[in-house]
């Protein structure tokens, strides 16, 4: 691959393929030897990157395709395949419930409903700043036994351990001048869709 | 861009003409509105407070990163079809400028996810085809300059930028194919935009500041391009052109630290605060976006300013004849 690094070899090569106008004349070219001209070679840096990136876009590509095609189940596609999931950990999108809220230390409750169904949430751990009621988010962890043995509370519903919760922001921003509802279901609906009519301050601290 | 004053007719010794310094002007007063809107103008969102100000400078990175890539696609296939210079040296100048660009985005996502979803980084289908996309470009910039002869270097960072530019409606479609914890559309694609009143114009606003500022660096950054390679056609003074290169790589050093610099900072200043306060207040985050962005675009055009001065010494003054 590299060319010849003869005196005489390589200059007569450069000149011939570089820069004959340059040169015309037959002057001397003995300075140039001593700087060969670099291009033809391979450099090392360059593979080196090369394979990095290539690795980089491998790791993207499996945590993508392990992750990113079904990031969420909404609370109704989490209950539908409750015994597949198992104990599988999993994240699961929902409306909190207003007014099912209860902190105690690091421990909160709350019940999050999608298109009419409703999962008790038992969550420990941090609790992002924008959480509270009346907003969509995505929790992660998995189903547990309930109180009654079969799976569910109290109440009936399905019990639901996470440890982690991401505030689902939507698309609509708003001045601070008025007020609106969010709704998960009517996000994932009307994806392009509008702020709800009817708006009331109830999300608002 | 400074300029030196030179009398009429004589080539300039930098890539500075009549058009850029208007163009620099109308960027530099842009920013200047944007910076004014953004932080006096609105307000504080209803649900995201004060970290809605990091969307004016998220969304016009990656709509001109978007503009950028789908150029230097356009300009590659163009150079397929007919192996020419021009086009070639277009499409590196845009990918290295949407490359910049889709960067900040990354990182300004990730600063506003924190107090918005309450994570730096979750494997989505918007983040992680963002992702994706981003490494692709700098594995352009790798093939190009990894390449050992100009048509083989123009043949595989087109193949690149083309395959990239595919990439980009998987991107922007990605919220709506897949459940995802990024939201969907705002205002684009939507007949019924979900954002009104100074928050729209300001966003409006910050696209075509950060466009226009997209064009006036890939007209520097193509005639650094040009420079690069008229430089490398004098071939007595390639020893020379490298050691000066050399030279300039080192003085750009500090300058490249000093992208890095702030980023680390930033992150890891962020990364202190983050998770240990359980509400943190939203400034930090804000300030950071900005001061990133603003630090990066600046760091950034400096260095295809005086990239562009370095190569103007190696090369006959024909050559720097701008339009």
């Amino acid at each position: 691959m590299d060319v010849n690094r003869g005196p005489v070899d390589g200059s007569v090569e450069e000149t011939v393929g570089e820069s004959a106008d340059a040169v015309e004349g037959g002057l001397d070219l003995t300075p140039r030897e001593l700087a060969p001209k670099p291009a033809r070679r391979v450099r090392p840096l360059p593979i080196v990157l090369g394979v990095g990136v290539l690795v980089a876009i491998g790791l993207v590509l499996f945590n993508g395709l392990e992750n990113a095609t079904t990031y969420f189940y909404n609370v109704d596609q989490a209950l539908d395949q409750r015994s597949k999931l198992g104990d599988k950990r999993f994240r699961m999108q929902g409306n909190v419930i207003d007014g099912t809220v209860e902190s105690n230390g690091d421990r909160t409750t709350f019940v999050l409903a999608f298109d009419g169904k409703r999962v008790a949430v038992t969550h420990t751990g941090d609790v992002p700043d924008l959480f509270q009621p009346a907003i969509p988010v995505v929790i992660e962890g998995a189903f547990v036994e309930g109180t009654t043995g079969d799976g569910k509370n109290a109440d009936g519903l399905a019990q639901f351990h996470s440890d982690r919760i991401f505030v689902k922001h939507d698309s609509t921003y708003t001045e601070k001048n008025s007020d609106r509802l969010r709704n998960a279901k009517d996000d994932v609906q009307k994806e392009g869709g509008r702020p709800q009519a009817g708006d009331s301050d109830s999300s608002t601290p | 861009m400074t300029t030196t004053t030179k009398p009429a007719g004589e080539a300039p010794m930098n890539t500075s003409s009549r058009g850029t310094r208007m163009l620099g002007a109308v960027t530099v007063a842009g920013l200047a509105l944007l910076t004014f809107m953004a932080f006096v103008v609105t307000g504080p969102d209803v649900s995201l407070g004060e970290t809605v100000r990091i969307m004016y400078v998220h969304v016009p990175t990656v709509s001109a990163a978007y503009m950028m890539i789908i150029v230097s696609a356009v300009a590659s296939v163009v150079h397929l079809r007919r192996r020419t210079e021009l086009p070639d040296l277009l499409a590196h100048a845009t990918a290295e400028i949407g490359t910049v660009l889709l960067g900040l985005t990354l990182v300004t996502g990730a600063i506003w996810g924190r107090p918005t979803w309450g994570t730096y980084w979750q494997w989505d289908a918007r983040l992680t085809t963002t992702l994706l996309l981003f490494l692709v470009m700098v594995g352009y910039l790798t093939v190009r300059s990894g390449a050992t002869d100009r048509r083989q270097r123009g043949t595989r960072s087109a193949i690149v930028a083309i395959f990239g530019a595919l990439l980009i409606p998987i991107v922007y479609k990605s919220v709506d194919w897949w459940q995802t914890l990024h939201q969907s559309r705002t205002a684009f694609g939507t007949l019924d935009p979900k954002i009104q009143g100074d928050q729209a114009f300001t966003l409006l606003l910050s696209i075509v500041v950060f466009s226009v500022l997209s064009v006036w660096l890939t007209i520097h950054r193509f005639r650094v391009a040009w420079l690069a390679d008229r430089a490398d056609d004098v071939g007595l003074d390639v020893a020379i052109a490298q050691r000066r290169a050399g030279a300039d790589a080192r003085h750009d050093a500090p300058a490249r630290a000093g992208l890095a610099a702030p980023l680390l900072v930033g992150a890891t200043s962020l990364v202190a605060t983050g998770p240990a306060a359980t509400h943190p207040t939203q400034w930090p985050y804000v300030i950071a976006a900005w001061v990133i962005t603003a630090v990066v675009v600046g760091v950034y055009s400096v260095s295809v300013l005086r990239r562009g001065r370095a190569f103007s010494a190696l090369v006959p003054e024909g050559d720097r004849r701008w339009m």
